[in-house]
Protein backbone atom coordinates (compact mmCIF):
# COMPACT_ATOMS: atom_id res chain seq x y z
CA UNK A 1 0.00 0.00 0.00
CA UNK A 2 1.50 3.17 -1.09
CA UNK A 3 2.62 5.79 1.71
CA UNK A 4 4.65 8.40 2.51
CA UNK A 5 7.21 9.45 4.77
CA UNK A 6 7.41 13.04 6.07
CA UNK A 7 9.32 14.48 8.91
CA UNK A 8 7.88 16.53 11.17
CA UNK A 9 8.41 18.65 14.25
CA UNK A 10 6.22 19.51 17.09
CA UNK A 11 6.83 21.67 20.61
CA UNK A 12 5.89 20.36 23.96
CA UNK A 13 6.91 22.34 26.92
CA UNK A 14 8.74 25.03 24.81
CA UNK A 15 11.17 22.32 23.46
CA UNK A 16 10.69 21.16 19.69
CA UNK A 17 10.29 17.61 18.94
CA UNK A 18 11.48 15.77 15.97
CA UNK A 19 9.35 13.11 14.32
CA UNK A 20 8.46 11.19 11.26
CA UNK A 21 5.26 10.68 10.12
CA UNK A 22 4.49 7.44 8.15
CA UNK A 23 1.13 8.58 6.27
CA UNK A 24 -1.03 5.44 4.64
CA UNK A 25 -3.23 5.82 1.95
CA UNK A 26 -7.47 5.93 3.70
CA UNK A 27 -5.45 5.35 6.65
CA UNK A 28 -7.77 3.82 9.73
CA UNK A 29 -5.95 5.07 12.34
CA UNK A 30 -2.40 6.39 13.34
CA UNK A 31 -0.09 4.82 16.36
CA UNK A 32 1.95 7.04 17.77
CA UNK A 33 5.11 5.60 18.49
CA UNK A 34 6.75 5.73 22.37
CA UNK A 35 10.69 4.19 21.73
CA UNK A 36 12.10 2.65 24.70
CA UNK A 37 14.69 4.60 26.90
CA UNK A 38 18.27 5.39 26.11
CA UNK A 39 20.32 2.68 24.39
CA UNK A 40 17.31 0.33 23.88
CA UNK A 41 16.14 3.07 21.54
CA UNK A 42 18.79 3.69 19.64
CA UNK A 43 18.71 -0.49 19.10
CA UNK A 44 15.23 -0.64 18.34
CA UNK A 45 15.20 2.42 15.32
CA UNK A 46 15.56 -0.01 12.48
CA UNK A 47 12.74 -2.18 14.13
CA UNK A 48 10.44 0.58 14.61
CA UNK A 49 11.08 2.23 11.11
CA UNK A 50 10.27 -1.26 9.92
CA UNK A 51 6.99 -1.79 12.11
CA UNK A 52 5.83 2.30 11.11
CA UNK A 53 6.27 0.68 7.20
CA UNK A 54 4.74 -2.79 7.51
CA UNK A 55 1.71 -0.63 9.63
CA UNK A 56 0.80 1.72 6.64
CA UNK A 57 1.03 -1.30 4.40
CA UNK A 58 -1.99 -2.55 5.91
CA UNK A 59 -3.16 0.65 6.44
CA UNK A 60 -2.72 2.45 9.65
CA UNK A 61 -0.41 5.85 9.46
CA UNK A 62 2.42 6.13 12.09
CA UNK A 63 4.53 8.53 13.94
CA UNK A 64 7.73 8.26 15.01
CA UNK A 65 8.69 10.62 17.03
CA UNK A 66 11.89 11.51 19.92
CA UNK A 67 10.86 12.67 22.97
CA UNK A 68 12.89 15.90 24.12
CA UNK A 69 16.81 14.88 25.55
CA UNK A 70 16.67 11.91 22.72
CA UNK A 71 17.91 11.26 19.02
CA UNK A 72 16.96 15.08 16.64
CA UNK A 73 14.51 16.70 19.40
CA UNK A 74 15.98 19.35 21.08
CA UNK A 75 16.84 19.16 25.41
CA UNK A 76 19.74 17.44 27.06
CA UNK A 77 18.84 13.53 27.89
CA UNK A 78 20.36 14.23 31.13
CA UNK A 79 17.31 16.05 32.09
CA UNK A 80 15.53 13.54 31.57
CA UNK A 81 11.85 13.67 33.74
CA UNK A 82 9.14 11.33 33.40
CA UNK A 83 6.32 13.98 33.78
CA UNK A 84 8.19 15.66 30.61
CA UNK A 85 8.03 12.78 28.48
CA UNK A 86 4.20 11.58 29.50
CA UNK A 87 3.88 15.22 28.20
CA UNK A 88 5.63 14.74 25.18
CA UNK A 89 3.70 11.73 24.10
CA UNK A 90 1.04 13.59 24.89
CA UNK A 91 1.76 16.33 22.28
CA UNK A 92 2.47 13.74 19.83
CA UNK A 93 -1.14 12.50 20.36
CA UNK A 94 -2.43 15.61 19.71
CA UNK A 95 0.05 16.58 16.66
CA UNK A 96 -1.66 12.69 15.61
CA UNK A 97 -5.19 13.94 15.71
CA UNK A 98 -4.66 16.28 13.10
CA UNK A 99 -4.89 13.13 10.78
CA UNK A 100 -8.62 13.01 11.93
CA UNK A 101 -8.46 8.81 12.77
CA UNK A 102 -8.41 7.39 15.49
CA UNK A 103 -5.02 7.25 17.28
CA UNK A 104 -3.53 4.24 18.97
CA UNK A 105 -0.25 4.09 20.96
CA UNK A 106 2.44 1.62 20.26
CA UNK A 107 5.74 1.60 22.89
CA UNK A 108 8.27 -0.92 23.48
CA UNK A 109 10.07 -1.48 26.51
CA UNK A 110 9.90 1.79 28.85
CA UNK A 111 8.55 3.40 26.11
CA UNK A 112 5.32 0.94 26.98
CA UNK A 113 5.04 1.69 30.09
CA UNK A 114 5.16 5.42 29.22
CA UNK A 115 2.28 4.58 26.92
CA UNK A 116 0.54 2.70 29.16
CA UNK A 117 0.80 5.68 32.08
CA UNK A 118 -0.45 8.14 28.94
CA UNK A 119 -3.40 5.94 28.43
CA UNK A 120 -4.25 5.93 32.31
CA UNK A 121 -4.44 9.64 32.37
CA UNK A 122 -6.54 10.14 29.31
CA UNK A 123 -8.93 7.70 31.10
CA UNK A 124 -8.41 10.40 34.39
CA UNK A 125 -8.94 13.18 31.69
CA UNK A 126 -12.41 11.52 31.37
CA UNK A 127 -11.57 10.95 27.37
CA UNK A 128 -13.36 8.07 26.08
CA UNK A 129 -11.99 5.56 23.04
CA UNK A 130 -12.74 7.22 19.96
CA UNK A 131 -11.67 10.79 21.41
CA UNK A 132 -8.23 10.24 23.02
CA UNK A 133 -6.50 6.77 22.88
CA UNK A 134 -8.42 4.51 20.87
CA UNK A 135 -5.50 1.41 21.00
CA UNK A 136 -3.37 0.36 23.47
CA UNK A 137 0.29 -1.92 22.07
CA UNK A 138 2.48 -2.87 24.67
CA UNK A 139 5.97 -4.67 22.89
CA UNK A 140 7.79 -6.14 26.08
CA UNK A 141 6.78 -3.40 28.81
CA UNK A 142 9.04 -2.70 31.20
CA UNK A 143 6.40 -3.87 34.28
CA UNK A 144 8.52 -3.11 37.37
CA UNK A 145 10.74 -0.24 37.23
CA UNK A 146 13.14 -0.85 40.02
CA UNK A 147 13.93 -4.47 38.40
CA UNK A 148 14.54 -2.42 34.96
CA UNK A 149 16.86 -0.06 36.83
CA UNK A 150 18.70 -3.08 39.01
CA UNK A 151 19.04 -5.31 35.35
CA UNK A 152 20.82 -2.33 34.00
CA UNK A 153 23.41 -2.36 36.86
CA UNK A 154 23.83 -5.95 36.39
CA UNK A 155 24.41 -4.77 32.25
CA UNK A 156 27.52 -2.75 33.67
CA UNK A 157 28.95 -4.61 35.87
CA UNK A 158 28.99 -7.84 33.04
CA UNK A 159 30.52 -4.97 30.63
CA UNK A 160 33.09 -3.62 32.93
CA UNK A 161 33.87 -7.42 33.67
CA UNK A 162 34.24 -8.64 30.33
CA UNK A 163 36.32 -5.48 29.25
CA UNK A 164 38.55 -4.84 32.50
CA UNK A 165 39.14 -8.57 33.56
CA UNK A 166 42.15 -7.50 35.58
CA UNK A 167 40.94 -4.64 37.84
CA UNK A 168 37.60 -5.55 37.60
CA UNK A 169 35.48 -4.43 40.57
CA UNK A 170 32.23 -5.01 40.40
CA UNK A 171 31.38 -2.78 44.05
CA UNK A 172 33.09 0.31 42.08
CA UNK A 173 31.02 -0.03 39.27
CA UNK A 174 27.69 -0.53 42.01
CA UNK A 175 28.96 2.99 43.24
CA UNK A 176 29.34 4.63 40.23
CA UNK A 177 25.46 3.50 39.44
CA UNK A 178 24.68 4.63 42.90
CA UNK A 179 26.52 8.70 42.11
CA UNK A 180 24.62 11.69 41.62
CA UNK A 181 24.71 11.14 38.15
CA UNK A 182 24.21 7.73 36.98
CA UNK A 183 25.87 6.09 33.90
CA UNK A 184 22.98 4.49 32.42
CA UNK A 185 24.49 2.07 30.01
CA UNK A 186 26.06 4.89 28.08
CA UNK A 187 23.72 7.44 28.72
CA UNK A 188 23.71 9.96 32.25
CA UNK A 189 20.73 9.62 33.98
CA UNK A 190 20.59 12.08 37.52
CA UNK A 191 19.56 10.21 40.64
CA UNK A 192 16.04 11.89 40.65
CA UNK A 193 15.17 10.55 36.91
CA UNK A 194 16.08 6.90 38.06
CA UNK A 195 13.84 7.05 41.35
CA UNK A 196 11.05 7.91 38.90
CA UNK A 197 11.50 4.67 36.59
CA UNK A 198 11.66 3.13 39.92
CA UNK A 199 8.29 3.91 40.71
CA UNK A 200 6.76 2.58 37.48
CA UNK A 201 4.67 -0.32 38.70
CA UNK A 202 2.51 -1.90 36.15
CA UNK A 203 1.64 -4.92 37.64
CA UNK A 204 0.37 -3.06 41.02
CA UNK A 205 -1.36 -0.28 39.60
CA UNK A 206 -4.85 -0.14 38.90
CA UNK A 207 -5.08 -0.33 35.34
CA UNK A 208 -8.60 1.70 33.56
CA UNK A 209 -7.97 1.91 30.33
CA UNK A 210 -11.18 0.64 28.49
CA UNK A 211 -9.78 0.27 24.99
CA UNK A 212 -8.47 -2.33 23.12
CA UNK A 213 -4.81 -3.29 24.41
CA UNK A 214 -2.53 -5.85 22.85
CA UNK A 215 0.30 -6.60 25.52
CA UNK A 216 2.99 -8.67 23.60
CA UNK A 217 6.05 -9.95 25.22
CA UNK A 218 8.97 -10.51 22.87
CA UNK A 219 11.24 -13.32 24.69
CA UNK A 220 12.82 -16.93 23.65
CA UNK A 221 9.15 -18.52 24.49
CA UNK A 222 6.45 -17.98 21.74
CA UNK A 223 3.87 -17.93 24.36
CA UNK A 224 3.21 -14.54 26.90
CA UNK A 225 5.25 -15.06 29.80
CA UNK A 226 2.92 -15.20 33.55
CA UNK A 227 3.65 -11.99 33.82
CA UNK A 228 2.61 -10.67 30.20
CA UNK A 229 -0.87 -12.40 30.90
CA UNK A 230 -1.21 -11.17 34.40
CA UNK A 231 -0.56 -7.44 32.63
CA UNK A 232 -3.15 -8.04 30.12
CA UNK A 233 -5.73 -9.59 31.98
CA UNK A 234 -5.73 -5.79 34.15
CA UNK A 235 -7.32 -4.20 31.30
CA UNK A 236 -11.56 -4.33 30.94
CA UNK A 237 -9.98 -5.23 26.96
CA UNK A 238 -6.40 -6.78 27.57
CA UNK A 239 -5.35 -9.41 25.26
CA UNK A 240 -1.97 -11.10 25.75
CA UNK A 241 0.17 -12.81 23.08
CA UNK A 242 3.98 -13.42 22.85
CA UNK A 243 6.77 -14.42 20.39
CA UNK A 244 10.20 -15.69 19.84
CA UNK A 245 12.16 -12.88 18.71
CA UNK A 246 15.86 -11.70 19.39
CA UNK A 247 15.65 -8.78 22.04
CA UNK A 248 16.40 -6.65 19.26
CA UNK A 249 16.36 -2.98 21.94
CA UNK A 250 19.65 -5.12 23.41
CA UNK A 251 21.65 -5.54 20.40
CA UNK A 252 22.44 -3.09 17.42
CA UNK A 253 22.19 -4.90 13.99
CA UNK A 254 19.13 -6.72 14.77
CA UNK A 255 16.66 -5.72 12.45
CA UNK A 256 13.71 -8.15 12.08
CA UNK A 257 10.72 -7.18 13.47
CA UNK A 258 9.02 -10.07 11.73
CA UNK A 259 7.44 -12.34 14.78
CA UNK A 260 6.33 -8.94 17.22
CA UNK A 261 5.00 -7.11 13.68
CA UNK A 262 2.95 -10.18 12.30
CA UNK A 263 1.43 -10.75 15.82
CA UNK A 264 0.38 -7.23 16.12
CA UNK A 265 -1.51 -7.13 12.83
CA UNK A 266 -3.08 -10.11 13.31
CA UNK A 267 -4.41 -8.83 16.77
CA UNK A 268 -5.39 -5.51 15.02
CA UNK A 269 -7.33 -7.82 11.75
CA UNK A 270 -8.80 -9.30 14.85
CA UNK A 271 -10.20 -6.28 15.94
CA UNK A 272 -11.76 -5.30 12.38
CA UNK B 1 18.05 -29.65 46.39
CA UNK B 2 19.34 -30.20 42.43
CA UNK B 3 23.42 -31.07 42.05
CA UNK B 4 25.91 -30.38 39.70
CA UNK B 5 24.96 -32.89 37.35
CA UNK B 6 21.20 -32.29 37.69
CA UNK B 7 21.37 -28.70 37.32
CA UNK B 8 23.55 -28.76 33.59
CA UNK B 9 20.95 -30.13 31.33
CA UNK B 10 18.33 -27.32 32.75
CA UNK B 11 21.29 -24.79 32.29
CA UNK B 12 22.44 -25.76 29.02
CA UNK B 13 18.48 -25.54 27.99
CA UNK B 14 18.31 -22.49 29.34
CA UNK B 15 21.66 -21.01 27.42
CA UNK B 16 20.37 -22.02 24.23
CA UNK B 17 16.79 -20.82 24.86
CA UNK B 18 18.03 -17.50 25.76
CA UNK B 19 20.84 -16.85 23.59
CA UNK B 20 18.91 -18.34 20.42
CA UNK B 21 21.70 -20.63 19.64
CA UNK B 22 21.16 -23.00 17.02
CA UNK B 23 22.90 -26.19 19.17
CA UNK B 24 21.41 -28.77 20.78
CA UNK B 25 21.55 -28.25 24.74
CA UNK B 26 22.91 -31.86 25.14
CA UNK B 27 25.69 -31.26 22.36
CA UNK B 28 27.07 -28.44 24.55
CA UNK B 29 30.39 -29.73 26.14
CA UNK B 30 30.50 -29.11 30.21
CA UNK B 31 34.07 -27.81 30.16
CA UNK B 32 33.66 -25.74 26.99
CA UNK B 33 34.37 -22.19 27.23
CA UNK B 34 31.26 -20.69 26.60
CA UNK B 35 32.91 -17.20 25.15
CA UNK B 36 35.10 -18.67 22.99
CA UNK B 37 33.03 -21.90 21.87
CA UNK B 38 29.88 -19.45 21.36
CA UNK B 39 31.07 -15.93 20.90
CA UNK B 40 29.03 -15.25 23.71
CA UNK B 41 29.10 -11.34 24.69
CA UNK B 42 28.22 -8.90 27.17
CA UNK B 43 24.64 -8.71 26.08
CA UNK B 44 24.60 -12.71 25.84
CA UNK B 45 26.09 -12.52 29.46
CA UNK B 46 23.70 -10.56 30.91
CA UNK B 47 20.90 -13.30 28.97
CA UNK B 48 22.66 -16.20 31.04
CA UNK B 49 22.34 -13.91 33.88
CA UNK B 50 19.23 -12.91 34.39
CA UNK B 51 18.45 -16.81 33.52
CA UNK B 52 19.96 -17.61 36.53
CA UNK B 53 18.05 -15.28 38.41
CA UNK B 54 14.96 -15.72 36.99
CA UNK B 55 15.02 -19.55 36.45
CA UNK B 56 17.21 -20.26 39.47
CA UNK B 57 16.07 -17.89 41.82
CA UNK B 58 19.45 -16.89 42.63
CA UNK B 59 20.87 -13.87 43.62
CA UNK B 60 24.00 -12.56 42.24
CA UNK B 61 26.11 -10.49 44.81
CA UNK B 62 29.31 -8.60 43.55
CA UNK B 63 32.10 -10.62 44.44
CA UNK B 64 29.74 -13.03 42.30
CA UNK B 65 30.88 -11.43 39.09
CA UNK B 66 34.04 -13.15 38.06
CA UNK B 67 34.42 -14.35 34.38
CA UNK B 68 35.35 -17.96 35.24
CA UNK B 69 31.78 -18.39 37.19
CA UNK B 70 30.49 -17.73 34.06
CA UNK B 71 33.06 -19.77 31.35
CA UNK B 72 31.80 -23.10 31.37
CA UNK B 73 28.69 -25.05 32.42
CA UNK B 74 31.01 -27.10 34.75
CA UNK B 75 31.36 -23.76 36.79
CA UNK B 76 27.80 -22.00 36.33
CA UNK B 77 26.32 -25.33 37.60
CA UNK B 78 28.87 -25.12 41.02
CA UNK B 79 28.26 -21.57 41.13
CA UNK B 80 24.27 -22.00 40.95
CA UNK B 81 24.86 -25.42 43.32
CA UNK B 82 26.73 -23.17 45.90
CA UNK B 83 23.57 -20.23 45.79
CA UNK B 84 21.00 -22.94 46.16
CA UNK B 85 23.06 -24.79 48.93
Amino acid sequence: MPHRETPVSFESGGVSLHGVLHRAENARGVFVFCHPFAEEKKCAHRVLVETARALCDHGYSALRFDYRGCGDSDGEFVEFAAAAWLEDIGKAIQFAQAERVPVGLLGVRLGATLAALTAEESVAAGEAPGTGVEWLILWEPVIVGAQYVSQNLRRSQIKAMLTDKESFDAASVRAAHEGEVLDFDGYRVAQDARRQIEAMRLDTMQLAYPGSTFVLGISSRDQASDKIVALADKYPRGTAGGVRQEPFWNKIGLVDSGPAVEATLRWLEGLE
Amino acid sequence: MASVEELKPQIKDMIVERLFLNVSPEDIPDGANLMDTYNIDSVNLFEIVVGLEEQFEVTLEDDDFNVETFSTVDNIAGFVAGKLG
